[in-house]
């Protein structure tokens, strides 16, 4: 097997047809000769469009494996936009993919569907990608992706929860296109990847005692109901307008602090509960919690920093997917963030999008930490040779 | 012994008194150090929590801070978000001169862009009201909005600026309660004074209206004003040039209908001047010849009374004979049938010569005849320009009084000659001067009736001069002499 090529298109055409055209120009020049093991499609295409849009790769590129999700947003080198299409395309890979639509028990199924694609593969397994898009309690989800995985196994995925976010659609061959359930690629290569999730959202404040939680919900802080954290800065307004609440705690998540990760995991309330406590969209990371806030320069130098610590000599792709929460806060500012990322990254294709949730590993650089969904935060993906 | 005894149990008392009061004073030491700890360590943690709390309350001043400014900030997105979906709209609707084109240009993502979700944009068609745009809005209320409802509506907006849903009047409150919308803001579409219809913007889920959308919205409406009236102007002046260009087009034909008709008379007319010309011409010269031949008493002696008869029989045929020969110069000048012999002539001693012709006349008149030559050389047929200088000249002999001066001119202007025949004689009055060189055509004079002429030589001059491709005027007043002017083209070496 010859040196895996990876290969980007992209096209901002709204018509799915020229769209393909588009992004498939230089791809089909540089995998003129190799065959097309994977391709990964990023599209904002309704879902009447879809059907077209997958007959129309298959007959431009031929792929062997043709997986993919719509976006709310996409992101192409130093673009982001609303209407169009990305294609990312990988040769000389060896890869194994499959859907399921998780509909009944989430952390069987999804440990189900993990099992039977390691059986398929006898165990060997490098690196994990997945697109997901369910109903039910997302730590439960990670719960299932862990016991098929294992706890530190490297994987990043995107990830839309049907109840908080805009519907999502998934792609996985010739399938019809699917509104809820998995699509998960397993990786058998040697990639060299570098993965991290993090956010930029600056701690203040003094640190506080998370004293009684449960899963995804914290009781009481500093034994006092949880409410009075977000009070002693907001004031007695936030227990009266919950619209006020969600203002008030979307820009200003709670950072935990974890063991042996130097940057904050940082979480947004989504529910508060008449007791005055509330609910994250994952389980509860720590105990030792601040405030945190959104400063524009921090939030891009810590994109900047992230990217420096991938190490390789040269690099094939880099995938970012952006938290739309935390795309909100850059908002006209953007430019500036994908600006430094490519004048880091220098020619290596840089694409992505904004999504509502991703999730994987939190560093590559300590496999321990566990998995993570994030909603404040981006996760960063670079494949490359060391 | 026995003070021994007690000597020495008195002093083991004092020696362990002295060890405990010893212990006791150490200990008190220790305990004055310990307590002296414990507050430097209680001192330690009052500052430790003062600088936490001191923390927390620069960390509640930095969130208020940031909480205005991300307020602020969030009204400005908005803001910058409106305006420059409000610029994609203008683009749009000024890059349109369709009506049809201009509401197909007001798209739902500008609309959204602008800050809402919903828009219904209605119209006075005639006598009724219609919807062209209708984003978001439900049926029931864009019906409502196309009926006598939207017209009262319409009649409160007038003369309004932007309102909000709030500064609705009670008598429109019902419109509210149809309305899918929580917060909408209402303006009318204003065109100077005339209301072309109302535009309403709404949002669905947001119930507060920012300032920006206030002014978002009024400008929105006064570009879609001016965007209507810029399409009713182009279509209004698109009509009258269709229109124009339709009677232009009636005018030029009936013109060239009118000129093939003038033409076709001309021809005619030259035909039969010239046929009835020559067949005059016979019969005169017999007329002519039998009366010399009866003066010269060829046929036996004739009355003296008789004679002077004969003598005007004579002078009337010969006036005659002239002027059939000047209407047959002119019918062929003017049917292109007369042969032009063009040569070079230098103009200066043709003028010479014919004035030295005239020399009896002027000196009969005693009239001083100027002339003002420059040698220059035009290409011409030498008798009929020959013509022209004796038909202007006479004439000016003719009509200016004993003692007078006539002046004859000529000079260079650009690449033709200018000539001017200028008397001091009795002018032309202004009503005359259009007139002057068409054929027959003769002053209301008593004067100009005592001079005899046939009425054609001015005509036979123009035709000569037109066929010259030169011009002809007259530039008099009556009572004060007369200036004919006329141009030729420079011959090619001259123009150097």
């Amino acid at each position: 097997m010859g040196k895996i090529e990876v290969g980007v298109g992209f096209s901002e055409n709204p018509d799915v047809e020229e769209a393909v055209r588009e992004a498939s120009i230089k791809l089909r020049v540089k995998f003129s000769s190799t065959k097309i093991d994977l391709c990964l499609v990023f599209f904002s295409f309704s879902q009447g469009e879809v059907k077209k849009l997958f007959s129309n790769i298959k007959l431009v590129l031929n792929p062997s494996l043709t997986v993919g999700c719509s976006l709310p947003l996409l992101i192409a080198e130093k673009k982001v936009f609303s209407k169009g299409l990305i294609l990312v395309a990988f040769s000389n890979t060896r890869v194994i993919g499959n859907f399921s639509p998780l509909k009944k028990n989430i952390l069987e199924d999804t440990e189900k569907f993990i099992w039977r694609l390691v059986r398929r593969v006898k165990g060997e397994r490098r690196f994990f990608l997945c697109l997901a898009n369910i109903s039910g309690f997302s730590p439960i989800f990670l719960r299932g992706l862990e016991r098929g995985l294992g706890r530190s196994f490297p994987l990043l995925g995107l990830f839309s929860h049907k109840e908080y976010s805009l519907p999502s659609f998934l792609l996985y061959n010739e399938d019809i296109l699917r509104e809820e359930g998995i699509v998960g690629l397993l990786f058998l290569d040697d990639l060299e990847a570098f993965f991290e999730i993090n956010s930029g959202f600056t701690p203040l404040g003094k640190e506080a005692f998370v004293d009684s939680f449960s899963k995804d919900t914290i009781y009481k802080i500093d034994n006092r109901p949880a409410i009075y954290f977000y009070k002693n800065y907001f004031g007695e307004r936030l227990e009266n307008s919950r619209e006020y609440f969600q203002r008030v705690s979307r820009r200003y998540p709670l950072g935990f602090k974890t063991e042996g990760f130097p940057n904050y995991i940082v979480s947004s309330p989504i529910k508060l509960n008449s007791d005055g406590s509330f609910k994250l969209f994952k389980e509860v990371p720590s105990s030792r919690v601040r405030l945190t806030i959104p400063i524009r320069d921090k939030l891009i130098s810590c994109v900047e920093e992230t990217v420096k610590k991938a190490k390789f000599k040269s690099f094939k792709v880099a995938i970012f997917f952006e938290g739309f929460n935390r795309f909100r806060f850059l908002k006209f500012f953007y430019p500036s963030q994908l600006e430094a990322l490519k004048n880091l990254l220098g020619d290596t294709p840089l694409v992505g999008g904004v999504a509502f949730y991703h999730l994987g590993l939190l560093s590559s650089s300590d496999l321990n930490l566990g998995h993570f969904i994030g909603e404040n935060s981006f996760s960063l993906l670079i494949l490359g040779d060391k | 012994m026995e003070n021994l005894e007690f000597l020495s149990s008195t002093g083991v008392s004092l020696f362990f008194f002295l060890i405990s009061l010893a212990v006791i004073i150490l200990l008190a030491i220790f305990s004055l150090k310990k307590m002296d700890r414990i507050r430097i360590l209680e001192k330690e943690v009052r500052r430790l929590e003062n600088n936490l709390r001191e923390m927390d309350e620069q960390a509640k001043l930095i969130v208020k801070t940031d909480l205005e400014l991300s307020r602020v900030q969030e009204e400005l997105d908005k803001r910058v978000s409106g305006l420059l979906a409000l610029q994609r709209l203008s683009q749009s609707l000024s890059s349109t001169l369709e009506e049809e084109n201009l509401f197909l240009a007001i798209r739902e993502d500008l609309i959204s862009g602008l800050g809402f979700s919903s828009c219904l944009i209605v119209l006075k068609k005639e006598d009724s009201l219609v919807a062209p745009v209708s984003i978001g809005v439900n049926d029931e209320f864009k019906k409502m909005m196309v009926s006598q409802e939207g017209v009262d509506f319409l009649r409160f907006l007038v003369g309004k600026k932007v309102i909000s849903h709030k500064d609705i009047s009670p008598e429109f409150e019902y419109l509210s309660q149809k309305i899918n919308f929580k917060s909408f803001l209402a303006s009318s579409i204003q065109s100077k004074d005339n209301p072309l219809g109302f535009l309403i913007l709404g949002n669905t889920f947001q119930e507060e209206i920012s300032g920006g959308a206030l002014e978002i919205a009024e400008i929105f409406s006064s570009q879609l004003a001016q965007s209507l009236e810029n399409i009713r102007l182009f279509e209004e002046v698109f009509r009258s040039r269709q229109e124009l260009e339709e009677r232009v087009k009636e005018r030029t034909n009936s013109l060239q209908e009118a000129l093939e008709k003038i033409k076709k008379i001309s021809r005619l007319k030259s035909e039969f001047v010239s046929a009835v010309s020559h067949e005059f011409r016979t019969p005169l010269t017999s007329i002519k010849g039998y009366a010399s031949l009866l003066v010269q008493e060829k046929f036996g002696k004739i009355p003296a009374e008789v004679r002077l008869r004969l003598e005007r029989i004579n002078q009337q045929a010969d006036t005659l004979v002239n002027m059939i020969n000047e209407l047959l110069d002119i019918a062929r000048i003017e049917s292109g049938r007369s042969k032009i012999e063009i040569q070079k002539i230098e103009l200066s001693e043709m003028i010479k010569r014919i004035a030295d012709y005239f020399y009896p006349q002027l000196k009969g008149k005693n009239l001083q005849l100027i002339l003002t030559l420059s040698s220059l050389f035009v290409e011409a047929d030498k008798s009929l320009l020959e013509r022209v200088f004796i038909n202007l000249l006479s004439n000016a002999i003719k009509f200016t009084p004993q003692g007078k001066k006539i002046e004859i001119k000529c000079e260079k202007k650009d690449n033709y000659v200018e000539v001017s025949v200028r008397d001091e004689g009795i002018g032309i009055p202004q009503e005359d001067l259009e007139n002057i060189f068409k054929e027959f055509y003769k002053i209301d004079n008593p004067l100009q009736k005592e001079v005899k002429g046939t009425g054609l030589g001015l005509s036979l001059v123009r035709n000569i001069i037109k066929a010259h491709r030169g011009e002809i005027w007259v530039e008099s007043k009556a009572g004060e002499g007369s200036k004919f002017i006329f141009t030729l083209p420079l011959a090619q070496e001259s123009k150097i």
